[in-house]
């Protein structure tokens, strides 16, 4: 898997890229800055591109933008984007259009080897990788009449590594069950919440996220 | 103006009457002497003073100059009272019968504003009212005119002792205690005179000189009341009295016109208590900013020593102890290969944490969402990590000032922070909603309330906050239901 890594700290940039490599994938541009990160992804043509929020010149949402660029010219391109915070705003904005090929992690996280890289296989094999934070805070978020009420504890659970971005399969390996038995309970999910049911995992990420994000109503 | 221009009609209207209704009580008289005399003196008195009066309240609505005049002018009928062959009339007109000197004294020594200032003033003023209704009373009880000299006077009905001495005691403390108030307020007139400039004499002498003039003839009445003198003399006495009396009035009036001094100090005397109380509020305003200036310093020293404490209790123990952890396991990396790598997973989950608290910190300091997003944002992202369920009611949907949304920021963060440690609360929801140039905050609970917004440094530092921008802040939490913190911060500061 080819990728191109975008951070403004050497010091983390090399962490990651390093990581990287010891997972068996290639590093093949390194970037500063949200301009050098467009340069090195139109010409190399990554799978992925990692990405961090806070690059130069104004160190606030550069990386966030140069995200949306790449999504919207080369959308077979995958972006994970690092952040120092969670934040659910900017995980609505880069869910726009669809939770396809993106992901969206706390930075933290990259000192995780093994989260760091099955993040970026998921995201540059179309599929989503959300963190667990910006999931809890959608979960956690107050809702009226909240239909969330109706799921069993197991249900919430598979619901949030839904979200995630996991597949069922990889659900069944984190609760350690049955393939069969996630399914049953996705499907009890998607009826208890009004979901239309997808196969798809992409298609299923995002029914599932913009319930949860939907406004208290 | 059309309501006072009225009050002023009928008030002149009413002088009228009064002067025609007197005359046939003064001309009728059985018991006054000069009946044609007192008649002039009370028309002319009583007519110039109210004429002049009402000129001059009209001329100068503000000044109290004119009403006093006119209050002398109405005085001046109690001599028709006093006229009265009626027993109880003529015992009333008689125990009023000093009215009108009262009124003049108090005129004179206010003039020209027609407000007492100092005590001196207010003493002589109120000691001279006092005299002419107290004592004129207790007098009364005991004296009996038809005996002392006024031979047609009826019977005093209100007459109480037979003590003639008595009477006469009373009279002649009254008649020392006049003079002394008499004395006082000549001196008061005469210091203002000593004191004043060029331009304010001018205002003051007609006052001042006929004023003395009409002094000196109440003693000379006096003296003549109390001294056995021929009735030639007494009328000459007297019909001075009428010339001095008509003519006080209209050097009252010549004085205030004159008196630039005088508009320019009743203009003062009612600036001067607005003033007075604007300048109370500024200094408690400039009190106030002080104070809260010096908490804001404050508070600023605060927040690095809570950033040092928070750094030092966190971070940096976290830090050392990982370093000891990674060198123990080092030293057993060889010897103890499984006791290293469990080792290593003990550093790598002390290392998480500590990133996680320097997260937490850098956030709390300022939260990058907040320039980057705006308030909706950072609201929601504050509403998503509380323990306690928040519901955003709203938020503007245009950016604020940076300064505006900051302190709408802070004040939600507290307000959440003490609903999740105190309040017990099921629930919270916030509101922020822009209108008519200010920003309103409003964040509310259904917990158990009885939150004391002196209590806290939490709360008194977001007080300064929202202070600084014009804003303010309302803490509002009866016990058992529930907290309510609510802020209104002006836009344009």
């Amino acid at each position: 898997m080819r990728v191109v890594v975008a951070d403004d700290s050497t010091l983390l940039r090399e962490g990651v890229v390093r990581l990287l490599e010891e997972s068996g994938m290639e590093v093949v541009g390194q970037a500063g800055d949200g301009e050098e990160l467009l340069r090195k992804v139109r010409a190399h043509k990554p799978d992925v591109a990692v990405v961090d929020v806070r690059m130069p010149p104004t160190h606030t949402d550069e990386g966030l933008r140069a995200a949306r660029k790449i999504r919207a010219e080369l959308p077979e391109i995958g972006v994970l984007v690092l952040s120092q915070y969670i934040e659910v705003a900017y995980a609505r904005e880069l869910l726009a259009e669809s939770a396809e090929g993106l992901g969206y992690l706390l930075k933290d996280r990259v000192a995780d080897i093994a989260t760091l890289a099955d993040a970026v296989r998921r995201v540059g094999g179309g599929g989503s990788a959300l963190d667990p934070e910006v999931v809890s805070q959608m979960l956690g978020r107050s809702r009226r009449d909240d239909p969330l009420d109706e799921l069993t504890p197991r249900e919430r659970e598979v619901l949030a590594l839904m979200a995630e971005g996991r597949t069922n399969a990889a659900i069944a390996a984190e609760l350690v069950v049955t393939d069969r038995a996630v399914e049953k309970h996705v499907t009890n999910i998607f009826s208890k919440l009004d979901l239309p049911a997808s196969s798809e995992d992409h298609r299923r990420v995002l029914a599932v996220l913009r319930f949860l994000d939907q406004p208290g109503s | 103006m059309i309501a006072q221009r009225r009050t002023l009609i009928a008030l002149a209207a009413l002088a009228i009457a009064c002067g025609i209704g007197a005359l046939p009580l003064i001309l009728g008289s059985d018991h006054q002497t000069t009946r044609g005399l007192v008649a002039a003196l009370v028309l002319t008195s009583a007519w110039g003073f109210v004429g002049t009066g009402l000129y001059a309240w009209y001329r100068r609505p503000q000044n109290r100059t004119g009403p006093l005049m006119t209050a002398v002018g109405f005085s001046w009928f109690v001599f028709a009272i006093a006229s009265a062959d009626n027993a109880y009339v003529f015992a009333l007109g008689s125990l009023v019968s000093a009215l009108p000197f009262a009124i003049l004294i108090h005129l004179l020594v206010g003039f020209p504003s027609g407000r007492l200032q100092g005590r001196a003033q207010r003493f002589v003023v109120i000691s001279t009212y006092l005299l002419v209704t107290v004592g004129q009373i207790g007098w009364f009880l005991f004296a009996e005119p038809s005996a002392e000299g006024c031979d047609n006077c009826p019977a005093n009905p209100i007459r109480i002792g037979n003590d003639a001495g008595l009477g006469e005691a009373i009279n002649t403390v009254q008649v020392l205690v006049a003079s002394g108030l008499i004395a006082g307020a000549v001196a008061i007139v005469f210091r203002r005179w000593r004191r004043s400039t060029p331009d304010q004499r001018r205002a003051l002498s007609p006052v001042v000189f006929t004023g003395s003039l009409a002094f000196a003839l109440l003693f000379v009445q006096l003296a003549v009341n109390g001294a056995q003198v021929s009735e030639r003399v007494e009328q000459v006495a007297f019909i001075a009295s009428i010339v001095v009396f008509a003519c006080l009035p209209f050097a009252f009036l010549v004085g205030l016109l004159r008196s630039r001094i005088g508009r320019d100090e009743e203009l003062r005397s009612a600036l001067s208590a607005e003033n007075e109380q604007l300048n109370e509020k500024l200094r408690a305003k400039v009190e106030e900013l002080r104070a809260s200036r010096a908490r804001i310093v404050e508070a600023g020293y605060e927040e690095r020593r809570r950033v040092e404490r928070d750094l030092h209790d966190g971070a940096q123990q976290r830090l050392m102890a990982l370093a000891m952890t990674l060198r123990l396991a080092r030293g057993k990396l060889d010897s103890e290969p499984a006791v290293s790598g469990a080792l290593l997973d003990e550093a790598i989950e002390e290392l998480t944490t500590a990133t996680g608290e320097l997260r937490e910190l850098a956030r709390g300091i300022h939260p990058a969402v907040l320039t980057d997003r705006g308030l909706a944002a950072a609201l929601g992202g504050l509403a998503g990590r509380s323990p306690v369920p928040v519901e955003v009611l709203g938020t503007p949907a245009e950016r604020l000032p940076a300064a505006v949304e900051s302190a709408a920021y802070f004040v939600v963060a507290e307000a959440l922070t003490n609903v999740a440690r105190y309040a017990h609360a099921e629930g919270a929801t916030v509101s922020v909603a822009r209108s008519d140039g200010v920003v309103e905050v409003d964040v509310r609970d259904d917990g158990v309330g009885g939150a004391n917004p002196e209590a806290g440094t939490g709360l008194r530092g977001l007080h300064d906050r929202v202070a600084a921008l014009g804003g303010e802040l309302a803490v509002s939490s009866p016990a058992g239901e529930g907290t309510a913190v609510r802020a209104r911060i002006p836009l344009a500061g």
